[in-house]
């Protein structure tokens, strides 16, 4: 009988983030969904890991691989890496596709290796390690990654897992904590302020004044969010229909500022105009015809402002301004700050978790040698009395011996893979030995010619 | 049945206090332990409690309102009721702890001081029709006075987003249209049961040989007073189009006025003796 392999693995990252590299070099080290899968494909045909995920976001490029270390490394048809150089391969596929020389950028870019590349990763899905902290996109570009990985083949048990860990992680923190909750940017902190206020966007009549490029981004944010009809008024109106065209809206001209207002409940003023667009008698006017009990929400997102703020005096007329909104997203960065310690702490939960079962990795060679032993002795005592009995009393006590190995090996091999000594990497090379090979009897030692 | 009783008197407040660590979870956005089973769990709790009023009713062989902590005691099961049929229909669970917070007020106080026995039962064995007079109109001023914090809440979260004060509440609290809706219901819930109560309360009076007793004439006059009030504002929402910024002022004007004629009522008897 084969001796099972020995070996261990360790996981690796090359990260470029957004900490240590600008946007310059960012840029340059990203990658498409296809381009990914072939720099994955390409590191893993190479032989320079056993398993690869490559992420790439406008934040940051990170390539997480798994390693099989050990000396049976080779006999599990692993490439087995030498101490220092394992992010080597992963700097390597950077120059060779982006013609990044490491060299060159030795501060653009951080490695870690062991417990440090899980923790890492395990904070990127937790967003502790985003631009805008606690932010949720990363999740799902983790996500993506994941799935490029395992289409291309090139993640196996341990990453997978280690992704699974990670989209834990990140559902976790953001469900235990709330460090994903409130707006972080002053276009989500309008909508924010929307849905405080009309519960949901659906049925919300929205009209954009000024098709600028902050008018541009409002509406660029309410992509993807069910809302109800889309009116933009622009002093140009070929641009109000091209944005129009867009983003799916109505175009009105700058004459129906009054009817249009009437019929809003969301405007969100951006326009250039050096002065008040809508002056206090004006509203008044308007909101004295609107009617009823709507409230009007109007975000001025305008520098000069286009509402006379005395109309946010009006009953049932909530005017905010960049102040209220930078306001808003304040609030929210302390609240996510405060939730910092909670999510760090989730975050070392899922490490160590994920460290043991690592760990337990190692000692599966073993429990697999025991098993084998064990089978082969079952199959061995089975032969001796084939002949000696009929068909169906042989396969009942085919059955009852399978059953009987499972029973006895069931117990040491959860302890094997539980128990915290066994972290070790000597000790289990031990019981290793002790459970799965043929040691000599010290007289057989001293007997041997030349001991 | 005595045991049995005094064992909810017991259990009634330890329920409601994990309902108020549940639901205040559930405020702050950390929906953990007890907050992902609030709702049955107050499900449980209003069955419990039911079932308490109800041992005390066969313990005292009538109606049980013999004494003001059993009457303390119906206003916090009406309460939870109210809330629980809220929270099933808009489905925000955001606002029950201000709600259960006030259930849980009124029925530690009437664990406590509740009395055990069953001497104070002759002081208040009612007729069936006055008796469901009087139920109908505890649990009619008990949605007013969830309509009266919906209400605050409303006016609460109004006032910060116009002041652009976007603390705490601002980010807790449920949208103002979903606030504007609980606030409805628990208006239209004060106004039905307010009317059931008359209703049964009129039964009572005209079929009474006996005369109608001064105290439940009075409760007749103040219950219709307040009924109208909520019967107007919601019938200027339904067909002019009131607002849910009218509504909320209304809630809290019309616990107000309740409060206010009960004070009334109060002070004149002091006066007289």
């Amino acid at each position: 009988m084969d001796d099972a392999p020995l070996v261990e693995h360790e996981v690796v990252c090359l990260s470029v983030n957004h900490r240590c590299a600008d946007l310059a070099a960012r840029e340059r080290l990203v990658f498409g969904a296809e381009e990914a899968a072939q720099a994955m494909t390409a590191l893993r045909e190479a032989g320079a890991v056993d398993e690869v995920v490559l992420v790439s976001t406008c934040n940051r490029t990170e390539i997480f691989a798994a390693y099989a270390i050990g000396e049976d490394a080779a006999a599990v048809g692993a490439t087995p890496a030498r101490d220092g150089d394992r992010s080597k391969p992963l700097l390597a596929i950077l120059e060779a596709r982006r013609g990044f020389r490491p060299e060159e950028h030795p501060r653009n870019y951080e490695t870690a290796r062991g417990i440090g590349a899980i923790r890492h990763l395990f904070r990127v899905a937790a967003g502790l390690e985003s631009q805008l902290l606690g932010e949720s996109q990363v999740l799902s570009q983790l996500k993506d990654a994941g799935r490029r990985a395992r289409e291309a083949g090139t993640s196996g048990r341990i990453l997978h897992r280690l992704w699974e860990r990670a989209l834990r992680v990140g559902k976790r923190v953001r469900t235990e904590t709330a460090l994903g909750e409130g707006p972080v940017s002053a276009s989500y902190a309008a909508l924010e302020l929307a849905r405080k206020v009309f519960g949901s966007l659906a049925e919300l009549r929205i009209l954009v004044i000024g098709a600028g490029e902050i008018g541009l981004l409002t509406m660029e944010n309410l992509t993807g969010v069910p809302h109800g009809a889309l009116t933009i008024m622009n002093r140009t109106r070929e641009e109000a229909e091209q944005v129009a065209a867009r983003f799916g809206g109505r175009v009105r001209s700058f004459d129906e500022l009054s009817d249009a207002l009437i019929e809003a409940d969301l405007v969100i003023s951006t326009t250039a105009a050096p002065h008040f667009i809508v002056g206090f008698d004006h509203m008044r006017r308007v909101r004295a015809r609107r009617g009823g009990e709507r409230p009007l929400l109007i975000i001025d997102l305008a520098l000069p402002r286009d509402f006379d703020p005395r109309c946010g005096a009006l009953d049932l007329v909530f005017l905010h301004n960049l102040d209220d909104l930078a306001q808003i997203v304040g609030e929210s960065q302390e609240q996510r700050r405060r939730e910092l310690p909670r999510a760090e702490e989730i975050v070392e939960e899922e490490c160590e978790g994920f460290s043991e079962w690592m760990s337990s990795l190692a000692i599966e060679p073993t429990i697999l040698g025991l098993r084998e032993r064990f089978e082969a002795i079952r199959a061995e005592e089975l032969e001796r009395v084939r002949g000696d009995l009929e068909p169906a009393a042989f396969a009942a006590l085919e059955r009852t011996t399978r059953r009987l190995v499972n029973r006895l090996l069931h117990l040491p091999s959860e302890n094997l893979r539980r128990h915290r000594a066994l972290r070790d990497r000597d000790l289990v090379r031990v019981v290793h030995e002790v459970l799965t090979k043929e040691i000599p009897h010290p007289r057989q030692e001293e007997e041997r010619p030349g001991s | 049945m005595q045991i049995a009783f005094a064992a909810s008197l017991l259990l009634l407040p330890v329920l409601y206090t994990l309902l108020i660590s549940g639901y205040g979870r559930l405020f702050a956005g950390t929906p953990s332990g007890v907050a992902r089973i609030a709702r049955p769990l107050l499900a449980a709790t209003v069955g419990l409690h039911f079932v308490s009023m109800l041992l005390r009713g066969l313990q005292l062989g009538a109606c049980p309102l013999a004494s003001r902590w059993e009457f303390v005691s119906l206003v916090a099961l009406s309460i939870a009721v109210t809330y629980l049929l809220i929270e099933i229909r808009i489905g925000d669970q955001r606002t029950g702890i201000f709600v259960i917070t006030l259930a849980f007020l009124l029925q530690f106080a009437a664990s406590v001081f509740m009395p055990r026995g069953d001497s104070a039962a002759a002081a208040a064995r009612l007729g069936a029709m006055p008796s469901v007079f009087l139920v109908a109109l505890i649990v009619g001023y008990s949605a007013v006075a969830v309509s009266c914090i919906y209400g605050i809440l409303y006016l609460f979260l109004y006032g910060a987003i116009k002041r652009g004060r976007f603390g705490l509440f601002f980010r807790k609290a449920p949208p103002l249209a979903t606030l504007a809706s609980q606030n409805h219901h628990a208006a239209v819930a004060a106004f039905m049961a307010l009317g059931a109560a008359l209703a049964a309360g009129a039964i009572a009076m005209w079929g009474s040989e006996a005369g109608v007793p001064e105290a439940v004439a009075r409760e007749f006059a103040e219950a219709s007073a307040v009924w109208l009030a909520f019967g107007a504002v919601l019938g200027a929402w339904r067909w002019f189009d009131l607002g849910a910024k009218r509504l909320a002022v209304s809630s809290v004007a019309g616990a107000g006025l309740a409060a206010a004629l009960h004070l009334a009522t109060i002070l004149n008897e002091a006066f007289h003796g």
